[in-house]
């Protein structure tokens, strides 16, 4: 729908919002790539391919698809109870998803650390199975999936409301039970919002910084992530290092964040509607 | 009216989903936010106020608040006018500029402190020219404020921009062929429709702001007593294994995350 | 396959959506139940199909003689179609139209050839062939609604229940889909509950109209019975246009305004009497003919017959429905003096009521 420029602002609010966001995001940003490219492209693809590196993408990436699939999964669980069933504190339970969104990074990386540690809350019980949990990947995946919980929960629930429930009666009066009205209508139906939302809690887990840095113990080859090896390079002042690394990681977000749009896009065409 | 209601599970299927759920949130979200509090008074209350009283605590306190004052006013300027300029006009890039706007979010806040240093450090673009005029960004506090006011842009403008673009232009433009001018428009017909989602974007926009770690890690220099906010002040106690005192000023940013929900929740519950 | 609903009642929370409904379909009948939104119309329809069940205690639903009232809908083989088709959209319209059959348990599911020919016969009975392969988002409403049928009936089920099936449709689309359905009835002869607030569509696709209001069935007939010998007052006022008078029935006769009719009922005291538009006939004034004498206020001659609206010298507001040629004989516009004759009445007995009338 085309509207009138009747309205005036246009101009100032535009030309203010476009300035303040060239001078406080876009100018610092370039200033990444240009730093970057004055690196010739040997020793930058030394920077982000020695083994101590490769090391952190493989924790990094392994540990972040690990949380978002847990909260895929999860995620969908608590999306469904939140949306289908009414209980007692249904508000209460709702509201305290948002909690990794408000709460600071390096407050949930010390609480997180202290319940795993193997004296802690938690870790106390997993120790003599064996399982350790701090200062280790797993550690890590842990905290990634403390931070991404929100993404799918978030993502689902919309989409679980708009479900029109005369589908389910639809199937229902077809002859399908349950669990084949779940499987063949509603678990397709929502696939898309599920993996978007898993897909957001990954690329966010990819940067995570604060959560982290506390329960991994920071063991080079071994419990390094990406963000904190850029941390290292910098205090070692070696900022090109540092940049060719901050470099490959905004390529990842970005592209991780392209095939979400990717399959929202596929799915409109597909179904007809968004996910 | 009938109410329709879905079709649904047998009550032992629900009973698992709910407890699965439950568990799961529990243990991810509730253990950790009582384990703030728990951990910081295990030494008593005394213990608690002492570390919290500490001089050392007082000024990361203050820096993060000062941080805030600066960072947040400017972004709610800021979201308010790209929200207008989005939200009320048709124009050629619209969609490139919301996605311009969430780049901040998308960036790994190591990065968002990187790209500072490399702009006024020592060895970075302005670097020379900070130098020859005394000024320093970086490991001191314009350093931080700058990286905060960064990491947060998006916040008031992500509340404000959806729910101003549902809400058409319509009643501005009553307003407008009324004859009241822009800012007349803004405050008196614009502002009461949308100071629910403001709110809730400025409340956010501080909880980000004076919880920002990562970031700010990098700019800071973490030189005590002058560059610490309260995160960064929680690192060191932590790392100092004073368990109690990271705790204790943990558990203020806690206590703000969950005033940060309230407010959320009633500003969802008062808009609907 | 008859469908026999005995005595249901029910409840939501507070307020009473069924009250002591009984309702009989039979065998390969096609029955509209119509009546205004709260009526308890689909309410009805849900506990047919069962997804609704009576209170407890309060009714049974039999189809063909035996009890389903605690079947589960997936096993009473009934199909169903909603208003806004509940097509499944991440599938083709092939496998919507086999689901049911897909969902079959394993003993009774047919083979893979066998399923694509009985799909392919049922798009051809909707008249979708060729189609197999679309989305529903690349449909037109009335298409989708033709696959929402195929589906249902590609289960064989015993009846059939669509629930206002073309709210969501254009005005020409539901014309032509109305008149579609009825001819697949004539076909199939699936015994059928269709729920609807359209007059129109309950009068002209089915056998019996079941004519319901706040939770109870005012009258069951055939349409023109309905129509033309209501008898209810909430028939009279829901069926189509009509006018009302204040009058006194006494000693075989009904007086209102200045007509006195003779009427056969058994009435005495204050009477409502009902007009409908069509009914009445207008001659010029004055004349000997009794009638309403009555000044033209506008004339809508824009469609097939014309409307008038006029004044009675009593006051009231009348609207009377004629033929063109009657308007151009009587030259019909405003403030002419006209007198307005009613040919047929329905008279039920009671004061005049202030509500809504």
């Amino acid at each position: 729908m085309k509207r009138p420029s009747a309205l005036p602002g246009f101009g100032l609010t535009l030309g203010c919002a476009l300035s303040y966001l060239g001078l406080v995001v876009l100018i610092p940003l370039s200033a990444l790539f240009v730093k970057a490219a004055t690196l010739t492209p040997a020793r930058f693809w030394l920077s982000i391919s020695d083994a101590r590196v490769l090391a952190a993408y493989r924790l990094t990436f392994g540990a972040a698809f690990a949380a978002a699939l847990v909260n895929a999964v999860f995620g969908f669980l608590v999306a469904w109870m939140l949306v289908r069933y009414d209980f007692p504190g249904r508000r209460l339970v709702d509201a305290i998803v948002d909690l990794p969104f408000a709460l600071p990074t390096a407050v949930s990386g010390i609480a997180l650390t202290t319940i795993y540690s193997s004296q802690g809350w938690i870790g106390r019980f997993l120790e003599p199975l064996g399982i350790k949990t701090a200062f280790s990947p797993t550690g890590v995946a842990l905290a990634l999936t403390f931070v991404g919980l929100p993404f799918v929960v978030r993502t689902l629930q919309p989409v679980l409301q708009d479900l029109e429930p005369e589908l389910e009666e639809a199937a229902a009066s077809l002859g399908a039970t349950r669990w084949q009205t779940f499987a063949r209508v509603l678990l397709p139906a929502i696939l898309p919002a599920v993996l978007t939302g898993a897909g957001l809690a990954f690329a966010r887990a990819l940067g995570e910084y604060g959560s982290v840095v506390f329960i991994s113990g920071n063991m080079p080859m071994q419990t390094e992530i990406t963000a904190l090896l850029i941390v290292t390079r910098l205090e070692q002042y070696d900022y090109a290092g540092a940049t060719a690394l901050a470099a490959v990681m905004l390529v990842a977000s970005f592209a991780v964040l392209l095939t979400i749009n990717g399959l929202q896009w596929w799915s409109a065409r597909r179904h007809g509607q968004a996910a | 009216m009938t109410t329709r209601r879905p079709l649904t599970e047998p009550a032992w299927a629900r009973r698992i989903v709910m407890g699965i759920a439950l568990a799961f949130l529990g243990a991810f979200l509730v253990v950790p936010l009582v384990a703030v509090f728990v951990e910081a008074l295990r030494r008593g209350v005394g213990a608690y106020l002492d570390s919290l009283a500490d001089g050392a605590a007082l000024h990361a306190i203050t820096l993060t608040l000062v941080t805030a004052a600066i960072a947040v006013p400017l972004n709610l300027v800021f979201g308010v006018a790209a929200a207008w300029a989005l939200a009320k006009f048709d124009f050629t890039g619209r969609s490139v500029l919301i996605a311009l706007i969430d780049l901040p979010l998308a960036v790994s806040p190591v990065i968002s402190g990187l790209v500072f240093v490399l702009l006024f450090g020592r060895q970075g673009w302005l670097g020379p020219w900070l130098a020859s005029h005394d000024l320093q960004v970086i490991f001191a506090v314009p350093g931080i404020v700058v990286a905060t006011t960064f990491v947060t842009v998006p916040f008031v403008a992500r509340q404000l921009i959806p729910l101003m673009q549902a809400q058409g232009t319509g009643a501005e433009e009553a307003a407008a062929v009324l004859g009241a001018g822009g800012w007349q428009t803004f405050r008196r017909v614009t502002l009461p429709n949308v100071k629910w989602a403001l709110l809730s974007g400025v409340i956010l926009c501080n909880a980000r702001a004076m919880g920002e770690f990562g970031a700010v890690s990098v700019v800071s220099g973490h030189i005590r007593e002058q560059t610490n906010t309260m995160p960064l002040h929680v690192e060191i106690l932590y790392n100092e294994y004073n368990f109690v005192a990271a705790f204790a000023v943990a558990s203020l940013l806690a206590g703000l995350a969950v005033l940060t929900l309230a407010v959320k929740t009633v500003t969802e519950w008062k808009s609907s | 396959m008859s469908i026999e609903v005995t005595a249901v009642s029910k409840t939501f929370g507070d307020s009473v959506v069924l009250r002591d409904v009984s309702l009989v379909v039979p065998d390969g009948e096609l029955a509209a139940v119509l009546g205004p939104s709260g009526s308890g119309k689909t309410t009805l329809l849900r506990i047919v199909a069962g997804l609704d069940q009576p209170d407890p205690g309060r009714g049974t639903v039999r189809l063909d003689g035996e009890d389903v009232t605690d079947t589960p809908p997936g096993q009473r083989r009934v199909g169903l179609v909603f208003q806004h088709y509940a097509l499944f959209r991440h599938m083709s319209v092939f496998e919507n139209v086999a689901f049911g059959l897909r969902v079959l348990p394993r003993a009774g599911r047919p083979s893979a050839s066998d399923l694509r020919e009985r799909v392919t016969r049922l798009l051809h009975l909707v008249q979708l062939d060729g189609l197999a392969g679309r989305y529903p988002h690349q449909l037109s409403g009335g298409q989708r609604q033709r696959v929402a049928l195929a589906r249902a009936l590609a289960i064989e089920p015993r009846v059939l229940l669509l629930d206002e099936p073309f709210g969501a449709l254009d005005a020409r689309v539901r014309q032509e889909l109305r008149r579609w359905l009825r001819r697949l009835h004539d076909e199939l002869h699936v015994t059928s509950i269709l729920v609807t607030h359209d007059q129109d569509e309950a009068l002209e696709v089915a056998d019996r109209v079941v004519v319901m209001n706040a939770g109870a069935i005012e009258q069951v007939d055939s349409p023109d019975d309905v129509f033309h010998r209501p008898r209810t007052e909430f028939v009279v006022n829901f069926l189509g246009a009509v006018n009302r008078f204040a009058g006194q029935a006494q000693h075989g006769r009904v007086t209102f305004g200045s007509i006195a009719l003779p009427h056969d009922h058994a009435l005495e005291g204050h009477a409502r009497v009902f007009v409908r538009p069509h009914d009445f006939e207008l001659h010029a004034a004055p004349n000997g003919h009794p009638g309403v004498t009555a000044t033209v206020l506008r004339v809508h001659s824009a469609g097939p017959s014309v409307r008038v609206e006029l004044l009675a010298v009593s006051g009231e507001t009348l609207t009377v429905e004629v033929s063109h040629e009657v308007q151009r004989a009587l030259d019909l516009r405003r403030g002419r003096m006209v007198v307005a004759t009613p040919r047929r009445i329905q008279v039920f007995a009671g004061p005049p009521r202030t509500d809504a009338w």
